[in-house]
């Protein structure tokens, strides 16, 4: 019965032509944040590939020197790009791209990508992740606003209860109903990013028990959306209402906690700018082993 | 098949159902008169178990509808003044689903067997609901009842706003099913029908029943004179 109120759902969604239309918009989004992707991807490669000659052949083209000297002169060392990322960037942008190793000293990584960077950068890429994260909950929005409410308003609702049909199963059905068409865009674009990443070559190892992680939390997070909007359609009356609570849900979650949030953990626990970083480092070094004495006082006490 | 035993329901202190005791018996038409407000409506809401009674008892079956809602439901088929289906879907796909929460499953043959039953024109069954009259979808409703195998019937004003041709046919259906042993208890403003379908009529006036009778006990002419006597 479950599964029959589902697909009662269903026909109903595909024939009003709002899936259509937002179904059509999300997967242009997505084949526009691929090819986006696709093309940053081939641009770091190849800034990836150059630097990596370079720094190799500043270091071979130092001559014939002893290990120490040569030592430190140093080298950079680059991060290796994972493939998943390509799907979704986590920290990669907070985290810098190399470290240049020299002897006796541990340096930073550098060259973040969110050093240039305003705090907008938390939000506006286009890539697949950005559709993952904030898209599809809107989708999932426009699909099950109005999952209960179009029954008051189409007055169906007291038909429906007078077939004698317990509340939950009605509710579980319209929950498939508006998750199902989730899984139809989200599935597809799973073994999409399957075969294309587990394709492409020269660029690291690529894990299918990730990218399977990683899409059974999004799985999770959308049953999350889910929940909520049946929620708020079975709570109001009216349609508009119930969507335009929704919409305001899907901003503060989607759009104002995470500004918020790093706002006001920035002025509660301030850290330090780069420059303050480096000196604490500095003054830390100092105080700390000396890589050129293993006889100093910093050393004993690790004996 | 249906009895209410001195049903009450209250608002705010306000009466809108006083001390109802009633019994529909299998095959019987009970039309329930009355103005707007007398108490029509409140009844088959209580029978409906979308109303919680403030005193008293209502029996489907033998079945209190509070203590067995789901089950009493199983009975029942109900149609309101304005039924309305799922616009985007069809005839026979409203069916479908209707019957299929009622726990029934049918080919589209039988399905579309039912419409047919009802009075639906075969070309409309695969129309959409939004193209449908207000007569189709009361068929529609008939049909969800035959699809049920509904032994009780609670009908709300089913033929108000019909032309005389559909609400004629719609009479017919209910006597149809009445043959068949269903029990239906139907609010109705329309005496003539009342007394034509009807096998029992009561008045209702300010949440009492006021009067009760056999529809060949009074002709047509009594019937409206002891309706307009108590309205006055």
């Amino acid at each position: 019965m479950i599964l029959k109120i589902a697909l009662k759902e269903l026909k109903e969604i595909v024939r009003d032509g709002r899936f259509r239309i937002t179904a059509f918009v999300v997967a242009a989004l997505l084949v526009a944040a691929l090819f986006v992707s696709k093309s940053y991807y081939q641009s770091v490669n190849a800034q990836h590939n150059e630097a990596k000659k370079n720094a190799r052949s500043e270091w071979v083209g130092q001559g014939e020197k002893n290990p120490h000297s040569a030592a430190h002169y140093g080298t950079y060392a680059f991060k290796p790009k994972y493939p998943l990322s390509l799907l979704d960037n986590g920290v990669d942008k907070f985290s810098g791209v190399s470290i240049y190793l020299e002897a006796h000293k541990r340096n930073e990584a550098q060259y973040m990508a969110a050093q240039d960077q305003t705090a907008l950068s938390r939000f506006g890429d286009l890539s697949p992740d950005f559709v993952l994260i904030f898209i599809i909950p809107l989708l999932i929005i426009l699909i099950g606003f109005n999952s209960f409410t179009r029954e008051h308003e189409n007055n169906t609702l007291r038909l429906l209860k007078s077939q004698g049909v317990s509340s939950w199963k009605l509710a579980a059905g319209k929950w498939l109903g508006v998750f199902i068409p989730v899984l139809l865009i989200v599935v597809p674009i799973y073994i999409l990013a399957a075969i294309f990443l587990s394709n492409i070559k020269d660029y690291g190892q690529f894990s299918l028990g990730a990218l399977t992680i990683l899409f059974g939390v999004y799985i999770i997070y959308y049953a999350v959306f889910t929940n909520i909007t049946l929620v708020v359609s079975a709570l109001y009356r009216k349609s508009n209402l119930a969507f335009v609570t929704l919409l305001g849900i899907w901003i503060v979650s989607c759009l104002a906690m995470p500004k918020v949030s790093t706002a006001i953990a920035d002025s509660l626990y301030p850290y330090p700018t780069q420059v303050e970083f480096e000196q604490q480092i500095a003054e830390d070094k100092k105080k700390g082993l000396d890589g050129h004495n293993p006889w100093n006082e910093e050393s004993k006490k690790l004996e | 098949m249906l009895e209410a035993k001195q049903l009450s329901k209250n608002y705010n202190g306000q009466a809108a159902l006083a001390d109802l005791t009633l019994t529909v018996n299998k095959g019987d038409i009970f039309c329930l008169l009355g103005a707007n407000g007398a108490g029509k409506t409140t009844t088959i809401n209580l029978f409906l178990n979308f109303l919680e009674p403030s005193s008293g008892q209502a029996l489907i079956g033998g079945k209190d509808v509070t203590k067995e809602g789901i089950e009493t439901k199983k009975l029942l088929a109900y149609i309101p003044e304005n039924l309305m289906l799922y616009p985007n879907l069809s005839g026979i796909e409203n069916l479908d689903y209707f019957s299929g929460l009622a726990g029934k499953k049918y080919s589209v043959e039988e399905l579309s067997r039912f419409l047919l039953e009802a009075g639906l024109q075969t070309d409309a069954h695969k129309k959409r609901v939004n193209a449908y009259s207000k007569g189709m979808r009361q068929k529609v409703g008939i049909a969800i009842a035959l699809a049920k195998k509904a032994e009780v019937l609670l009908l709300d004003e089913p033929t108000s706003g019909l032309d005389p041709k559909a609400s004629n046919e719609f009479s017919e259906l209910l006597k149809k099913l009445s043959a068949l042993g269903v029990a239906t208890l139907m609010a109705t403003h329309d005496l003539f029908r009342a007394k034509e379908t009807g096998t029992h009529i009561g008045i209702m006036k300010e949440g009492k029943l006021v009067e009760l009778m056999t529809t060949d006990q009074i002709n047509h002419t009594d019937l409206e004179k002891l309706y307009l006597k108590h309205m006055n």
